[in-house]
């Protein structure tokens, strides 16, 4: 057991090194630079000093090497667009906003659609299946912008009960909460649904029928232990997802958040703020599919079996 | 039933907790909500890299000079004079002090100037101050920063050497001040967190929470203090259009700058809201490069300019804002008192009668490329791929086809700046700002720019130009300049630039000089 997480870790570090090395020369191969981005009345010569003062009129190779070194010494960079700004600080002070806004949002859309998966599937091609599904297709659909501009509209002017933008307390986390469980409120519920209708017709709930348990036992302890196992592993990957936050949520709402960082950075090509950001959000995604990995062991004595221990 | 009544109830009390403090209740004493659209890059004055962080810097610290309704005004200086030679020019400053009471002194300034000139903080300005002496080689390495022309006689004697005579110096830089033990306190941070900048201007800053607001409050200190009427104000950072829209409809905001024409005619009908309609500094513009064989032609070039229909591209692609422009220089620059645009009349208007299509032939011909426009094939440049960028880039390309019935097709391309600059491009589109006098507009063309346009006489008339103290020699020389540039087509302008803010009636002292470097100092409440 031991072995195998010391060796997923292994392949964990390797994993980040790839993705490091893909995104370094992906972001090098966009034309443009992170001044040119920035600053468009440049004269050539001030321009020529800036990529000098950072180092990149360096071949990319070499610029590649020194970023790696830097990497292994522990530091993150700076970022360029906004001078004085070290990547470790961006993502201690903003990702735990992200992480708030998403978490709760997770939290209500996970707890919500799960319901509602189970109740769909509990009542396949009734009613209550139909209303969920038909919820669960225009969640997924309807893109988060078009949400978000709606409620705040409707929440902000028109019946002004919530601040419109900033981040001064609760009440201005409500709106974007909402925005953003939406989401995870419908994959969830259609995940569940159709996890349940897996379990359903599986050959240990007839044997259990046949022992003559309760209907309310099947379904809790039979069906529900075993239809939850697959949806573990999308929520590992799923709260990986709320450190990185969202782009459009949080510009809407003007939240200062991860997420509006790490797209801005791309089009600032703020080099070093997307490798830094990648890397760290790299490091959270391995880790959270290694931790699902273990959890799903420690549930699934199938899957323990399989691995020598 | 009861349960539904009990959940009916919770629902209520929970809700009504969030709605206890109504949003938008209208401005309480004299503060100002305002709009920003980005997080600021930093507010330190060495590094700072575009408006926004400049408009702040003029609100928390006190440059030596303002401009204020277009004219250069003393700020941190109280008085200055200018050597007969045009090149000394010594300020006496004012009493001013930072926020925690120390007086800021002639040294700060000198430092901030020094900092600036570092290489080492690869400002991206700081080109507007090289005909400060030494400046530019010491940004270029080939001087030390402290060699540079800024020399502090006393605590309230500054004097600054430039290589040249400038008239438009003082209109084109903002020289701010620093303290070195700020500077040496915070370090890299510096300028990038509230707490480490200090403020010697109208207003200091309380808190910067990035990508969400900032706020400001008066300074006590400030040797102005008593003109400034606001007791503060906020800069919420919204990026998203429509929150920007929704923020100033329930009076988040208290005014903001409005450019969609659908949300403009909507503010028309609301009645605690006056318009303000503001000239900008910048010309749009399309740029031709001279070393394309087609586009090295001028004639090919000059087909091109008279072929758009300026009016149609500011009404469809900038809403209906603007003047179409037939020259470079915008509306609002000067020479020395006179405005530019009024002396000057606009090169192209005099080439309106001329056949583009017959041009083009013309042109066609010189350059060997025969008589069938059809069978010439132009790539148009454009930096815009959301959909409705698309269908501008296809106005032009449509314009284009009809009047001169050559080919044009369309490179979607989100690099269109770094490709423009890098000469790997046809036919592109940008725009450019301007300062108070036309130097900063005509002087990048001088060695080609993005069109490429080699042109000596040009180069001289425009340094022949901006050397002369003399307001009626430079005047001229800078007509003839622009005149040569347009007609020869280097580029095409196409408009001249403007914007259109939405204020609620209470807000009152909002700049409408695109070149104004009052900051927030001229803002109140009007009860």
């Amino acid at each position: 057991m031991v072995k195998y997480i010391l060796k997923r870790i292994g392949y964990m570090a390797l994993v980040m090194l790839v993705v490091t090395t893909i995104t370094f020369f992906l972001l090098h191969a966009i034309p443009g630079d992170p001044i040119t981005a920035m600053v468009q009345d440049l004269p050539e010569e001030t321009r020529q000093n800036y990529l000098a003062a950072y180092g990149f009129d360096q071949p990319v190779g070499k610029q590649y090497l020194l970023y790696l070194r830097q990497l292994f010494t522990g530091d993150l960079g700076q970022s360029l667009r906004y001078p004085g700004r070290k990547v470790a600080d961006i993502v201690a002070n903003y990702s735990p906003v992200s992480a708030l806004v998403g978490g709760i949002a997770l939290l209500i859309g996970v707890a919500l659609g799960l319901a509602c998966g189970i109740l769909a599937a509990l009542n396949r091609d009734r009613w209550p299946d139909r209303v969920v599904m038909v919820m669960a297709l225009l969640g997924t659909t309807i893109p988060t912008f078009v949400i978000a501009s709606l409620l705040q509209y409707a929440l902000t002017v028109t019946w002004p009960v919530f601040p419109t933008t900033g981040y001064k307390g609760a009440r201005y986390l409500v709106l974007p909460a909402i925005c953003m469980c939406v989401g995870p409120l419908a994959t969830y519920a259609r995940y569940m649904r159709s996890s349940m209708l897996d379990v359903v017709n599986a050959d240990y709930i007839l044997t259990a029928e046949a022992k003559g348990l309760s209907e309310g036992r099947i379904v809790m302890k039979h069906m529900l232990r075993n239809a939850l196992l697959p949806c573990i592993t999308m929520l590992c990957v799923s709260v990986a997802g709320i450190f990185s936050g969202s782009f459009i949520v949080e510009s809407i709402f003007a939240l200062p958040g991860l997420g509006r960082y790490f797209i801005s950075a791309i089009s600032d090509r703020d080099y070093f703020v997307v490798l830094g950001l990648n890397v760290v959000l790299t490091g959270i995604y391995v880790c959270s599919i290694l931790i699902s990995d273990i959890l799903l062991m420690l549930l699934d004595p199938r899957i323990r079996t399989g691995v020598k221990t | 039933m009861k349960k539904t009544i009990r959940l009916v109830l919770t629902l209520t009390v929970v809700l009504s907790l969030f709605a206890a403090i109504p949003v938008g209740a209208g401005a309480e004493g004299q503060t100002i909500n305002a709009l920003i659209t980005s997080d600021p890059s930093t507010l330190d004055c060495a590094r700072f890299l575009g408006i926004i962080d400049r408009n702040i810097l003029h609100s928390i610290t006190e440059p030596l000079t303002r401009i204020e309704n277009g004219i250069v005004t003393p700020a941190g200086a109280e008085s200055w004079t200018v050597s007969d030679d045009g090149l000394t020019y010594t300020f006496t400053l004012r009493e001013n002090q930072w926020d925690d009471g120390e007086r800021v002194t002639a040294r700060d300034y000198v430092y901030a100037l020094r900092r600036e000139a570092d290489p080492k903080n690869a400002w991206s300005f700081a080109s507007d101050f090289f005909s400060i002496v030494n400046f530019e080689a010491a940004f270029n390495g080939a001087a030390a920063p402290s060699e540079i022309g800024a020399l502090a006689e006393d605590d309230r004697t500054l004097v600054i050497t430039l290589n040249a005579p400038n008239p438009a110096f003082l209109s084109t830089v903002d020289i701010f001040p620093c303290r070195e033990s700020d500077v040496e306190a915070f370090g890299d941070s510096y300028g990038s967190e509230a707490g480490t900048v200090s403020s010697c201007g109208p207003f200091k800053m309380d808190t910067w929470v990035h990508n969400s607001e900032l706020s400001f409050s008066r300074n006590a200190q400030y040797w102005d203090a008593e003109h400034v009427l606001l007791d503060g104000f906020t800069d919420q950072i919204i990026p998203d259009e429509s929150a920007q829209m929704a923020s100033l409809e329930n009076g988040s905001l208290d005014y903001a700058t409005v450019s969609t024409p659908e949300y403009a005619a909507k503010f028309d009908a609301h009645v605690d809201l006056y318009v303000l309609n503001i000239t900008t500094d910048r010309t749009a513009m399309i740029v031709f490069n001279c070393e394309d064989p087609v586009l090295s032609n001028a004639k090919i070039r000059q087909a091109f300019s008279l072929a758009l229909d300026r009016e149609l591209i500011i009404e469809i692609t900038n809403g209906g804002l603007g003047t179409p422009a037939y020259g470079l220089v915008p509306t609002v620059c000067y020479v020395g008192d006179v405005n530019f645009r009024e002396a000057t009349k606009e090169p192209l208007l005099a080439l309106l009668d001329t056949d583009p299509a017959a041009l083009l032939l013309e042109g066609m011909e010189e350059a060997g490329l025969g008589a069938d426009p059809s069978k010439l094939t132009l790539q148009f440049t454009w930096r815009d791929t959301s959909a409705t960028g698309r269908t501008y880039a296809e106005l032009y390309q449509q314009m284009w086809e009809d009047a001169l019935g050559v080919k044009i097709e369309i490179d979607f391309n989100e690099s269109a700046l770094a490709s423009i600059r890098e000469g790997n491009y046809q036919i592109g589109s940008v725009g450019w700002g301007s300062t108070y006098e036309p130097l900063f507009q005509l002087s990048r063309w001088s060695t080609g720019g993005q069109s490429r346009w080699v042109n000596a006489d040009y180069a001289a008339l425009v340094s022949e130009g901006s050397a002369s103290m003399d307001d009626a020699v430079r005047l001229a020389k800078y007509q003839q300049a622009e005149a040569m540039l347009v007609t020869e087509a280097a580029i095409a302008p196409t408009y001249y630039n403007a914007t259109q803010t939405y204020a609620y009636t209470h807000v009152d002292g909002i700049p409408t000089n695109p070149f104004d470097t009052t900051g927030m100092k001229t803002f109140f409440i009007n009860k």
